[in-house]
């Protein structure tokens, strides 16, 4: 069953995802047929329960999925899209059509409008799911100011100096846009973590399988540089990182996506977060010159490395969530573990 | 690399764990933290006994020679709570966790039955016999020599860096049969020697810290009988590397600065506001020791499924000591980072023991270098 789903997803997104189609949707193109092709697949239900019409899975079991879309760097919100989809079914509303995806911070209410600073996958999404004070809405991309989307297209954006290759976006909505759904507020945040840290684990993955692969043909000094200690003791370094964070995400994507386990997801987001920076580095020092250039693919990965990382809460706030867990009781740190993040009998 | 699993430990584990926590709870409420700090470097022969006769000393080796019989998820959930209790179980370790297991895998029928019931009894404390004064990491050019007598071998040489020696009745030694040095791998066996024959000198070392935890070994002529070669003659490169598997794949090697953890933790839940960043820092521990934690585990279901992970093993360790000697590095600067707030006496000394000890976590079985060039190689660069 595992391996199964693990392969079918695969199959999919290697069809419908490579560098070029990554680069093209970052470049403006339309992410229709993308979309198109996973709503035909059934996997955007995969979290949705058997009794409205979806497959049923916990996040265990869909980890592939998110896995991949890290790995493949996928340019939509494929999975806040599966996820969304299943709180929306969960609480009785209705699916809209198109990707959702979920935002990476508070809204801000001014003058009758509702402001979304910093949405990942916002450029491509149809719709946002976001937290309101009266509880969370659904706001239509199609119905948010142009002018706001306009300066967002624009290379100064405060996010980042490549807006050009960045699906990130700000929009504002008059309020009458925004849908209530009956989703807990409380759940995005941590689900949104939990898409990172899994996504950082597969776009580490890539990472790590594009450098040995470098290192095994990139000859200097007569021979492959993978065959210089120094470079080998820096890719077991990098292999460690992504071996953690691969259990990271692991540890994070367990259970039921209408009851996420904050702690669990905080120690999986803290612990990839605070990997991403180190692998990426040594991607690039072993890369050279040649890893930054726009043409070759590693930044393609790196980049959402560096911009996951920070997504719903970079490693420092994660660590101090899960610090206050800790010492507001009195168990020790084998049993903390045990109860808190692994759910073994205590 | 192999993809991961997150298994979880088979509930079957709970009572074990259960029956472990009894037994600690009488033996270790009154032990101090810098003590319990030395954890597997803690010797204590009544210890170890007492823990044999609940059963619980040669884990895995089969209940035929009096062992418990146990999986590896067992074995991890016993050395979990030994070492998070800080428990003093140097004694019995290295024949529990790699002595043992080598004597029922390459031991003759009399072997076993002589070695493996004392082991399990808490009656025979092993040490290793790897190192040399010349042979460190790079341990194939071991110089120490057994040759043919007529009634057995003649062993010369020296061991160095073998843990409490001075206490151990046996330990199992790696050393050349034929040929030279040059010959690197070729031509080297094991023994099983006797620590009590005569020509045999221990000489304990002192360490930085004031204790004498290792030793040197002296070999000068030492009469061995026929039957203490363990394995086969010439084999001894291939056994050391299945002795050194069994070495590298257990939860040693995350836990050893836990009781500096849970002991700083205690005092910052006695005071009223502890800083921001002393929270966050324990976050931080708590979640890099929890992905510890899982790719341990991960380890052991390889284990439980016959494989050897080898490369997996290497890495967990790798990460797992850099974790330990984090801890009282970060955790130092945190207590020091208030001069308004006085810590514990105690606490203090266990960060002291434990920073000052910590640089043998990334050399006692393989370092750090050495590790990552088989990560390397697992990976296919070498």
């Amino acid at each position: 069953m595992d391996t199964l789903f693990a392969d079918a997803i695969q199959r999919l997104l290697e069809q419908h995802v490579t560098p070029a189609t990554v680069r093209a949707i970052e470049a403006g193109q339309d992410a229709g047929a993308l979309y198109a092709a996973l709503e035909a697949s059934g996997f955007l239900d995969a979290l949705v329960s058997e009794a409205h019409g979806g497959a049923g899975l916990d996040l265990a079991a869909v980890h592939p999925l998110l896995h991949q879309c890290g790995y493949r760097a996928v340019p939509a919100p494929v999975a806040a899209t599966t996820i969304a989809r299943a709180l929306l079914r969960a609480g009785g509303d209705e699916v809209p059509t198109g990707f959702i995806t979920l935002a990476g911070t508070p809204a801000i209410l001014h003058d009758g409008c509702i402001t979304v600073p910093d949405i990942p996958c916002g450029r491509v999404a149809g719709w946002v799911l976001a937290a309101l004070p009266e509880g969370v809405a659904l706001l239509p991309t199609a119905r948010a100011r142009q002018q706001e989307a306009r300066q967002d297209a624009h290379p100064d954006t405060h996010h980042d100096t490549h807006a050009a290759t960045n699906l990130r976006a700000r929009y504002t909505w008059d309020r009458a846009a925004a849908r209530r759904v009956h989703v807990a507020a409380d759940a995005l945040w941590p689900l949104g973590a939990l898409i990172a840290t899994v996504q950082l684990a597969g776009a580490a993955r890539r990472a790590l399988e594009m450098t040995l692969e470098h290192a095994g043909t990139r000859q200097q000094f007569g021979k492959p540089i993978g065959k210089f200690q120094a470079i080998q003791q820096q890719i077991s370094v990098m292999a460690e990182q992504v071996c953690a964070m691969d259990m990271a995400g692991r540890l994070a994507c367990r259970g039921d996506p209408c009851a996420p386990d904050p702690l669990a997801i905080g120690a999986g987001k803290a612990r990839a977060s605070e990997a991403a920076a180190e692998v990426c580095a040594i991607a690039h020092a072993v890369h050279g010159a040649m890893g930054i250039t726009a043409e070759h693919d590693l930044q393609l990965y790196t980049r959402r490395l560096l911009e996951w990382r920070t997504d719903h809460g970079s490693e420092r706030y994660w660590q101090g969530r899960l610090g206050r867990a800790l010492l507001a009781g009195n168990q020790s740190a084998l049993d903390f573990m045990r109860s808190a993040l692994f759910h073994e009998t205590a | 690399m192999d993809a991961l699993t997150l298994s979880r430990l088979p509930a079957g584990t709970e009572s074990l764990r259960a029956k472990l926590r009894a037994f600690l709870d009488t033996r270790m409420a009154s032990v101090p933290p810098q003590v319990r700090a030395r954890s597997w470097m803690g010797f204590d022969a009544g210890f170890s006994r007492a823990l044999a006769r609940e059963g619980l000393v040669g884990l895995t080796l089969p209940r035929e020679w009096g062992g418990a019989g146990l999986g590896a998820f067992d074995r991890f959930v016993v050395v979990e709570e030994l070492l998070a209790r800080g428990a003093p179980v140097a004694a019995h370790w290295i024949a529990d966790r790699q002595s043992g297991p080598l004597i029922h895998r390459y031991g003759t029928p009399q072997q076993k039955a002589f070695y493996l019931p004392r082991i399990c009894r808490g009656e025979a404390f092993f040490g290793i016999g790897m190192s040399e004064p010349g042979a460190g990491s790079d341990l194939a050019s071991v110089r120490s020599k057994a040759i043919r007598t007529d009634s057995g071998w003649q062993l010369t040489g020296q061991k160095i860096w073998t843990t409490h020696a001075q206490h151990a009745h046996y330990l199992i030694a790696l050393v050349r049969t034929t040929g030279t040095a040059a010959d690197r791998q070729q031509g080297l066996s094991q023994f099983i020697v006797d620590l009590s024959l005569p020509g045999v000198t221990v000489r304990p070392i002192v360490d930085l810290a004031g204790d004498a935890h290792f030793s040197e070994v002296f070999f000068d002529d030492v009469a061995l009988a026929e039957d203490a070669l363990i394995g086969e003659e010439g084999a001894g490169w291939e056994q050391v590397n299945a002795e050194l598997a069994f070495e590298r794949s257990g939860p040693e090697r995350i836990y050893s600065s836990i009781i500096v953890f849970d002991t700083w933790l205690q005092w910052l839940r006695t005071l009223p506001a502890p800083e921001e960043w002393a929270v966050t820092l324990a976050g931080r521990i708590v979640a890099h020791l929890a992905v510890l934690r899982a790719l341990s585990i991960a380890v052991t279901a390889k284990l439980e499924a016959g494989e050897n992970p080898v490369t997996l093993a290497a890495l967990v360790k790798d990460l797992g000591t850099a974790l330990e000697q984090e801890i009282p590095r970060v955790i130092a600067d945190a207590i020091a980072g208030n001069p308004d707030l006085i810590a514990p006496e105690s606490l203090l000394r266990t960060v002291a023991y434990v920073s000052q000890i910590c640089p043998s976590f990334s050399l006692r079985g393989g370092t750090r270098e050495i590790l990552r060039g088989m990560i390397a190689r697992g990976l296919g660069l070498r």
